[in-house]
């Protein structure tokens, strides 16, 4: 194919798809073993392999090189499904592909501790399940396949969530909303492709964008977008539509939040940038509007509640799901300002936010495991009984404070940047707003880890926190360190995705 | 002896303070790392009288950006030079302590502010001023008590937002200038304006400058030495570098000026009557700042110089009664004189110096700025430094003085301070006493030259009118016990902003919020089920807007945020 | 109170002769003297002023007395301030947001 090109060339021909396929297929072994173990080195090789692929992607879709258009069992598009990797994508599969090999190392001893011994198995399938679906959805080019990859993802992402219910019963109850509400999205993305279709007969995206580009002022097409607008930010937890997320995460099983605060949310913003800037386009009065009156409010709106609503959390994983959607509220604001500026900014917070959440939450993960606590005022102390995990969660806090030299900061950089070109101040003043908050929950954490004393009572034996932990522990945590003070790859890979999202686009 | 000092030529004083502070934390023997506190400061003054020439050192060319370490010119060295003699005081004064953790922190903090001094551009700037903070904090941190670590957690906040404001502002500036170069700045811009704040915010802005008498008397008594000399007359010389002659700093260092004066004459805690003393002072460089030209600048870097000494004495001189009685309040305090007669004479040479007593090294570094607002004639600014003299400078320096070493005998029989701590104090007293008579020596090292006679008649008169007249009213005040001193009791300041009223609103608007949130879901809950919408049953099993179960809710959200974007979307332009 | 009055007992030795500093009459006297030398002054420098010690031309007359009038009004306001704004001592380590949750008031 193109420059950088590192697997051999008749794997590299088939990349796109051998991505999502081979997770997609292994899951059935996974399912049908008895060893947990067995199936996480499936579930393992599986991430492994589409990392591998990932990465060979990345590699074809640097600089000016073409987006790559792969037709599935040779059916040519727009009549076949289309798989289309670019810039923009190539990013979102390197990072959970990335999210998913390491997750996955934290996985072993966590669901060892966390799910019933016979449902392991299972666990790992339906982990598999959503990988290639969340895959999927980054990978295809055609919107109904779209559709069906989200629910592909979705589906088994209930089951997981379900299983937290061996720690809190309420999982049940969340796993439950979640499918209501994932639903919920799903239909109204679906019926936003519906209206599509009546309108121009066509289910790829390239061939969408072409024939809706002489399609200006149709109605139909402008409540298809809203559908698949308000669907795909239901799925992305935009403020207000975040209701779901907060006991998701809560409740999930460790290596489930950590998973999926790292990749599900960022999933659906992806489809929301290629549906707004490639099948239709911010030349349109209707996307752009939206994008000032709609997205930018509520995405404000986001970051100032929600990390309100965090400030006042005691349990310390609804605290990081909130401030999940706070930041939901920054990359929606990169969206907002609606400018090549704006979407890089938007695409670097997701990256970044990959890396944040993902220290934070397998740190949570990891005092869960060897203290077996969640609430911010068992957290005293900790600091000094496991000093290793509780400096990488203070990385991890400071990153989402946006400390400078940790890349929490260099997103937000970006964003303010992006939002005085335009000229917004107002939104510069909720970021800083929204940052102040941020110090407070984690000051309220952070206190609590280092200052406080050990209560008198504790005096719990603490076990070892497992080296399968601590690696990718640590690995995530000085990710935020070093791109935070070499930030040059992760700001080109959101500037090249950004460009792919704005100029090549999916148009042929 | 030229030849081995000239190697040092171009060597910034700053990695000698650094370089030691590190190897003091290294080194477990606490005679090693007095030696190094000693030998640090020694090291780094070799290197500023090495250093001869103005002009830039220390270049590092990182490709898209150059940065300039060591910026050698007449504003600099003053600031440094008074660094590293503070620097060397301390480390005689804290012979005494073995407290791993403070000795290196003194010595790493004094180099990133010896070092923050001389860089050229805004990214060296910013990296030292953010390792002033990191370095500072462990000098309160090293006290121990819980409220000395959330203090100290505070106190880093606050110190750390400076440095991203600066960075922040820098970045700005830098976009619309093109360069990094740390210059002359102003206010014309959104970007000198976010810089100035963030120099604000670390030279005590009026309701930026919480955090001075929030942390300062929380700091072991070594350790507020330090922090008194250092990131306050740091953050001095970054606004006299970037916004010399800028008028709104006339209006902000009157202020800061005169508000202390309630302060200083309320609060309990002597090291906090300081800590206002502190701003006071600042205010009257700011002051020197506004008014600009050589004699202003002049003015605020004499100024520093002086008032990092007589500060750094009158702390430890409350160190050391920190460390005999175990408390600086003034309610608890009184009669020391009689077991501590020396640390008493320092307090007084302190106090006198503080005032500006003639003589004494105060009254000629003060002096400057009275005829500096004088000169350019800012005769308001003028009149009402000379009331904020009065009342603030002497107030302070008298309440010290009085409350702890003189006044009501509590019968506090203590020891006599350590001999290191008297030598400590000596060599500041000296200096105190010695830039007072010996005036030519201070004004030699100071950024521009200039003849000037302190000692005219007509205001050392004036001077001792002023302070014979403001001891009288203090007396009169003491004598009829009108002075408002109560034990026990917090006074408010804006730290209460983000320590109760920030938080506080912060829970409420969370609470409120959620109420809001809640309610305008039942109201519309309510309203669709009046209309009997089907939509809105299907979506809602029992208790559906109750907590737990917000499936409705959000359904709701969703068709609300539909209805939204489909309303933008229909009255947007083709 | 604890300590007898005038009591030598466990003084520096370099503070011995000033034992007697701490009596309310060596402070009255100190106030006297104190007084006598502003309000001499004071006088002084009506009877020498034409032109003789004006200090700064600009800034006349009651340049030196209005300060000590000043100062004598602030230290009576910090009366007010006392009552306005001073809370108990413990008023933040109370606070909610200073240590953890479950400490609201």
């Amino acid at each position: 194919m193109t420059v950088g090109q590192f697997l051999p060339a008749a794997l590299a021909a088939h990349a796109p798809v051998l991505l999502v396929a081979i997770p997609l297929i292994l899951s059935a072994p996974a399912a049908a073993l008895k060893s947990g173990r067995t199936a996480w080195g499936l579930a393992m090789a599986g991430s492994v392999a589409a990392f591998l692929f990932a990465i060979e992607l990345f590699l074809a879709t640097r600089g000016d090189a073409p987006g790559i258009s792969y037709a599935l069992g040779n059916w040519e598009p727009p009549v076949g499904i289309e798989f289309r990797v670019d810039g923009l994508n190539a990013a979102l599969l390197l990072l959970l592909t990335a999210s998913a090999v390491l997750a996955l190392l934290f996985a072993l001893p966590s669901v060892e501790d966390e799910i019933d011994k016979d449902k392991r198995s299972l666990f790992y399938s339906a982990f598999l399940v959503v990988f290639a679906g969340l895959a999927g959805v980054a990978t295809t080019g055609d919107a109904f396949n779209l559709f069906v990859f989200l629910e592909i993802s979705s589906i088994p992402t209930y089951a997981l969530i379900a299983m937290g219910a061996g720690q809190d019963r309420r999982a049940l109850t969340s796993s439950f909303n979640y499918l209501v509400m994932g639903t919920i999205g799903a239909t109204f993305f679906v019926i936003g492709v519906g209206f599509l279709y009546m309108a121009t007969g066509t289910l790829n995206m390239a061939d969408l964008a072409a024939r809706l580009s002489e399609l200006h002022g149709n109605r139909v097409v402008e409540i298809g977008f809203a559908f698949i607008l308000v669907g795909l930010g239901l799925k992305a937890a935009l403020f207000p539509l975040h209701l779901w997320l907060p006991g998701a995460y809560a409740y999930a099983p460790s290596f489930v939040t950590t998973f999926l605060a790292a990749t599900a949310t960022k999933v659906a913003f992806y489809g929301i940038i290629r549906f707004s800037f490639d099948v239709f386009s911010v030349e349109n009065g209707f996307v752009l509007n939206s994008f000032t009156y709609v997205i930018t409010p509520l995405a404000i709106a986001g970051m100032i509640i929600a990390s309100a609503q965090a400030l006042f959390q005691s349990d310390v994983r609804r605290l990081l799901a909130y401030s999940s959607v706070a930041q939901v509220g920054y990359m929606m604001l990169g969206l907002g300002i609606g400018t090549q500026a704006g979407v890089a900014a938007g695409v670097l917070h997701l990256i970044n936010h990959a890396m944040m959440k993902g220290a934070l939450f397998m740190a949570l993960g990891a005092f869960a495991i060897s203290y077996g606590v969640r609430r911010i005022e068992n957290f005293k102390g900790l600091g000094q009984a496991l000093p290793v995990t509780s400096a990488a969660f203070t990385l991890g806090a400071l990153s989402l404070i946006g400390v400078p030299f940790t890349v929490g900061f260099v997103s937000k950089f970006y964003l303010i940047q992006a939002a005085l070109q335009k000229g917004w101040a107002f939104a510069v003043v909720a970021i800083l707003i929204s940052s102040v908050l941020a110090v407070f929950y984690c000051y309220r954490v952070l206190v609590n880890l280092w200052v406080a004393p050990r209560p008198d009572g504790a005096s719990r034996s603490v076990q070892r926190v497992p080296y399968m932990i601590l690696g990718p522990l640590l690995v995530l945590a000085l990710m935020n360190l070093v791109f935070g003070v070499y930030a040059e790859p992760i700001v080109n890979m959101a500037e090249t995705a950004a460009a792919a999202a704005f100029n090549a686009g999916v148009a042929p | 002896m030229t030849d081995a000092v000239s190697i040092l030529n171009g060597v910034s004083p700053a990695w000698f303070l650094i370089a030691a502070g590190l190897l003091a934390w290294a080194s477990p023997r606490s005679e090693l790392r007095k030696a190094l506190m000693m030998l640090g400061p020694i090291g780094a003054l070799a290197a500023w009288f090495a250093t001869g020439e103005t002009g830039v050192y220390g270049v590092l060319d990182l490709g898209p950006v150059v940065l300039e370490t060591f910026r050698l010119d007449g504003l600099s060295r003053v600031w440094a030079l008074v660094f590293i003699l503070i620097s060397f005081i301390n480390a005689v004064y804290a012979l005494h302590e073995r407290n791993r953790m403070t000795d290196g922190a003194a010595l790493i903090y004094a180099g990133s502010a010896v070092g923050a001094v001389f860089a050229g551009d805004m990214l060296t700037l910013f990296f030292f001023w953010e390792l002033t903070a990191l370095a500072s904090a462990p000098l309160i941190f090293a006290v121990g008590t819980p409220e000395a670590q959330r203090a100290g957690l505070r106190y880093l906040a606050i110190q750390v937002l400076s440095g991203v404001m600066l960075l922040g502002g820098a970045a700005m500036w830098a976009s619309q200038t093109g360069s990094w170069a740390f210059d002359a700045i102003g206010t014309g811009s959104w970007a000198g304006i976010i810089l100035m704040l963030a120099i604000g915010l670390k030279a005590g802005f009026p309701l930026l400058h919480m955090w001075i008498p929030d942390a300062y008397p929380k700091a072991t008594g070594v350790g507020s030495v330090v922090l008194s000399a250092f990131t306050t007359k740091l953050a001095i010389y970054a606004l006299a570098r970037g916004f010399a002659g800028e008028d709104a700093l006339i209006v902000i260092g009157l202020v800061m000026a005169i508000f202390p004066v309630f302060y200083v004459i309320t609060s309990n805690d002597l090291r906090q009557t300081l800590a206002y003393a502190l701003i006071n002072q600042l205010g009257f460089m700011v002051v020197a700042i506004g008014v600009g030209g050589h004699l202003g600048i002049n003015g605020a870097a004499a100024n520093a110089f002086a008032g990092v000494i007589y500060m750094a004495l009158m702390f430890m001189v409350l160190g050391a009664v920190l460390l005999r009685t175990g408390t600086v309040k003034a309610t608890e305090l009184g009669g020391l004189y009689k077991s501590m007669p020396i640390t008493t004479l320092f307090a007084i040479i302190g106090a006198l110096s503080v005032m500006g007593a003639p003589l004494f090294s105060g009254f000629v570094a003060k002096t400057l700025i009275l005829s500096a607002a004088h000169h350019e004639h800012h005769d308001l600014a003028y009149t009402l430094l000379v009331y904020a003299s009065a009342g603030v400078m002497e107030i302070s320096a008298l309440k010290v003085v009085w409350f702890a070493f003189f006044g009501k005998d509590r019968g506090l029989r203590v020891k006599e301070a350590p001999q290191t701590m008297h030598l400590g104090m000596a060599l500041a007293a000296f200096l105190c006493v010695f830039l007072g008579v010996n005036y030519p020596a201070l004004y030699g090292v100071l950024p521009f030259d200039m003849d000037y006679k302190p000692y005219k008649l007509a205001s050392v008169y004036g001077q001792s009118q002023l302070l014979l007249g403001t001891m009288l009213v203090f007396g009169l005040a003491l004598y009829f016990k009108l002075f408002p001193l109560k034990s026990d009791r917090t006074i408010l300041d804006a730290d209460w902003l983000y320590r109760r009223f920030g938080d506080a609103s912060a829970r409420w608007g969370a609470a409120m919020g959620q109420l809001l949130f809640d309610a305008i879901g039942k109201v519309l809950g309510a309203f669709i089920s009046f209309v009997r919408l089907r939509l809105f049953n299907l979506f809602s099993p029992a208790g559906a807007l109750s907590k737990e179960f917000p499936s409705g809710m959000m359904a709701l959200w969703t068709a609300i945020m539909l209805a939204g974007v489909v309303l933008v979307a229909y009255f947007s332009p083709v | 109170m604890t300590a007898p009055r005038d009591s030598k007992a466990g003084m520096h030795p370099l503070a011995r002769p000033l034992s007697g500093l701490s009596s309310p009459r060596a402070g009255l006297i100190a106030l006297i003297v104190i007084a006598v030398l502003v309000v001499g002054g004071f006088a002084l420098e009506t009877v020498l002023s034409d032109g003789g010690l004006s200090k700064y031309p600009e800034v006349y007359g009651a340049y030196e007395l209005l300060p000590l009038a000043a100062a004598a009004v602030a230290i009576l306001l910090g009366w007010g301030l006392v009552w306005l704004i001073s809370r108990p001592g413990d008023f933040y380590s109370r606070a909610a947001g200073d240590v953890t949750e479950g400490q609201d008031d």
